[in-house]
């Protein structure tokens, strides 16, 4: 793939406001070309976004029709959601692997409080982010006074909160879930799904956390170095715990539109987002290393994989090669990062990595 | 500092003013525009009906051929489970048989819910003269079924997870019946009675509830039977074994166990086996795979209760085809499990009925 030029590249400005310094191997190839840096994933993503789209469609009439476009949004959403909470937890430096119990969680208390107590369906809505929140603050409080690294953390947390979902109803489904919350969450705004506008909103106010607060800078700064944010002030044990509440919360929403989507709480329903929520921010950029990832690059990744399950359904591939493609995706794409900041191949040709995520 | 509560805050009372916003406008019945007269599909389903498939075919007969541009499309489940193979290959050679055009679209695992939901949409998006389903959650896909019912495509549930929507056509077993049927088993292999154990699928699933409380009716009709454990292996064999082995650990005079399928019976007999009880200790499976019937002509199963997924999507391809040509057909066709053991295992040697 040849490279320069591509002048998608207004946060430089951003990483000169990070009051931490960037991490320590993040200036390390290839000599600096100020003004025509280049980010190949980033660049890299949004291609293979539209090569896939394209070539889906070129294989199958029905790929590209608005029902269909609609479907592949709606069927990310969820993804993209829960995603956008990882993606603050990957730029730490972190890992949050109790989304999926989560969700699961927050979708079973949510609908037993509409269903068996009455509760009315807003209130129940925001009993469910609450209890999204404070799962993951726990996991925050873990992982910053008990200094656990957060694999461990979250792993623990993980199989707690799928128990806890578990133990609400005894492992029974709650059904039934009233036609109002569903209309809150699966219905139609002028023709656009709410699930579709919802990650809208989200991701913008995530785009904004993340690119103009302090608090956004914070998090980019503990994930570049943790002991130069602390040594410039930045107090590392709340923003992680932050961090970690605010990915509590996206993923008990993500459980939300899970219910009003299949019109139940199942008690292990959040369980496959795992692993997709976090390729979706791996797809687009966020690196486990911490310091970098991109809310636009997370929405494509999930967008993604969205596009390759339905794409690959039109096109009657049987699952299980649709998870090998999944497979090859997320290798490719990360591979892709890799080489974008001195991979052996491109390194001759390397440009200075751009750290900092482009959103 | 100050301003991450403040972040936090603002998130928040977004996230509900979107919702509040959609709550007030949202229109409720999928994408405007979209016509939602339910068709004369609905008249000619008697949802109070409750017919044995053999009773079906005698009053309905073969199916009439279908247009040539006819398509069938089968949402299953996992492939990786070997019953839903099954019934997929029932549903596909009653297709080629009949010459009609047919699409199978499966998912990912058990706890894929929604990604069934995506595929169930795919699949109506292409155009399916026909949607037969095995949903995973049993009210997962009533969306696409609204949808496809609204649109005069005929809707057919195989096996498990029996819906509530008007018009839909469910072909499958009762697994109430399925787990009494497990029960008079046991009771009759024990006329002097004993200790009983159950081993239970996964929580969530309408097939592990609804054969735990058949079973539990049916040890009710038999009162020198007692339930002593019931525990959730969640449909492993590896976590079967471990249960039943602490089962009999704790209860060594267990007179019989009732596993809700074949695969966690394998784990239940690998305990057995292990305490030198093989033979001793009834134990009933569930749905009569091809391994189960090893194991019961082996002696180390005493009986499975087998359903007949081959024929459930078969059935399907019928009771869809029926549908287009305008005849009536029952909200439920009835394709009864039955015990398999060692004195009729040989009528079934390979496959599944």
């Amino acid at each position: 793939m040849s490279q320069p030029t591509l002048p998608k590249n207004e946060p430089a400005q951003d990483s000169r406001t990070t009051p931490a310094a960037p991490r320590p191997g993040a200036s390390i190839p290839g000599k600096l070309h100020k003004g025509r840096t280049l980010n190949l994933q980033a660049f890299g993503i949004y291609m293979a976004a539209v090569i896939i789209f394209l070539i889906f469609g070129l294989l199958n009439p029905n790929f590209l029709t608005s029902g269909n476009l609609r479907d592949i949004a709606v069927s990310a959403s969820v993804n993209a959601i829960i995603g956008l909470g990882i993606t603050f937890v990957i730029i730490t430096g972190g890992i949050d692997l109790a989304v999926g119990s989560i969700a699961s969680f927050v979708g079973i208390v949510t609908a037993t409080l509409m269903v068996n107590a009455g509760t009315s369906p807003f209130l129940a809505l925001l009993a469910g982010i609450a209890l999204g929140l404070v799962c993951g603050a726990i996991n925050g409080l873990l992982i910053t006074k008990l200094k656990l690294p957060p694999f461990i953390a979250t792993l623990g947390t993980m199989s707690i909160y799928q128990g806890f979902a578990y133990v609400v109803t005894n492992g029974r489904p709650v059904y039934n879930v009233p036609k109002d919350f569903v209309f809150m969450l699966n219905s139609y705004v002028g023709g656009i799904p709410v699930a579709v506008i919802l990650v809208a909103v989200l991701a913008i106010l995530c785009w904004l956390l993340l690119r103009r607060t302090v608090f956004g800078q914070n998090v980019i700064a503990t994930g570049g170095s943790e002991e130069t944010a602390w040594l410039s002030g930045v107090r590392v044990d709340r923003v992680k715990i932050a961090v970690y509440a605010l990915s509590g919360v996206l993923a008990g929403v993500g459980g939300l539109v899970i219910v009003a989507r299949i019109n139940a709480a199942q008690t292990d329903a959040g369980s496959p987002y795992l692993l997709t929520a976090i390729a979706a921010a791996v797809i687009g950029g966020a690196n486990l290393m911490g310091g970098e990832g991109r809310i636009a690059g997370t929405l494509v990744g999930a967008l993604i994989l969205g596009a390759l399950t339905n794409g690959l359904v039109l096109l009657n591939v049987p699952s299980f090669y649709e998870q090998i493609v999944t497979g090859l995706v997320v290798v490719i794409a990360v591979a892709l990062d890799q080489g974008s900041k001195g991979w052996p191949l491109l390194k001759k040709r390397k440009s200075e990595p751009q750290k900092e995520a482009t959103a | 500092m100050t301003r991450i509560p403040r972040a936090a805050t603002q998130l928040f009372a977004a996230t509900a003013a979107v919702a509040m916003l959609a709550a007030c406008s949202a229109t409720p019945d999928g994408p405007a525009g979209q016509p939602s007269q339910s068709g004369d599909l609905v008249s000619l389903v008697d949802a109070a009906a409750k017919t044995p498939i053999k009773d079906v075919k005698a009053s309905l007969g073969e199916p009439a051929a279908p247009a040539a541009d006819t398509k069938l499309c089968y949402i299953t489940r996992t492939l990786s489970n070997e019953f839903w193979g099954f019934e997929r290959d029932g549903f596909e050679a009653e297709a080629k048989r009949l010459g009609v055009n047919y699409q199978t679209f499966d998912v990912t695992d058990e706890s894929s819910i929604t990604e069934q939901l995506d595929k169930a949409k795919s699949a109506a998006n292409q155009g399916c003269s026909a949607l037969l389903a095995s949903p995973i959650s049993a009210t997962g896909l009533d969306t696409v079924f609204t949808d496809a019912l609204a649109q005069n495509v005929p809707v057919v549930i195989l096996n498990d997870a029996k819906g509530n929507i008007p018009g839909s056509v469910y072909v499958g077993p009762d697994a109430l019946t399925i787990g009494e049927t497990a029960a008079d088993y046991i009771a009759s292999k024990l006329p002097e009675g004993g200790k009983v154990a159950m081993i239970e699928g996964d929580p969530g699933s309408s097939n592990a509830l609804n054969r735990g409380e058949g079973f539990k009716n049916g040890l009710a009709k038999h009162p020198n039977l007692e339930l002593v454990a019931s525990q959730t292996a969640k449909w492993d064999q590896t976590r079967a074994q471990e249960i039943a082995t602490a089962m009999l650990t704790a209860n060594p005079d267990i007179k019989a166990f009732y596993s809700q399928n074949d695969g966690m019976a394998f784990g239940v007999a690998a305990a057995i086996a292990a305490k030198n009880l093989t033979g001793k200790v009834v134990l009933v499976g569930t749905d009569g795979i091809p391994q189960a019937k090893k194991e019961i002509q082996a002696g180390n199963m005493t009986a499975t209760v087998s359903e007949q997924p081959v024929t459930e999507g078969a059935s399907g391809v019928d009771a869809a085809l029926w549908l287009m040509a305008g005849k009536e057909v029952p909200a439920w066709i009835d394709v009864p499990a039955f015990i398999i053991d060692s004195e009729n295992v040989g009528e079934y040697p390979t496959g599944m009925p």
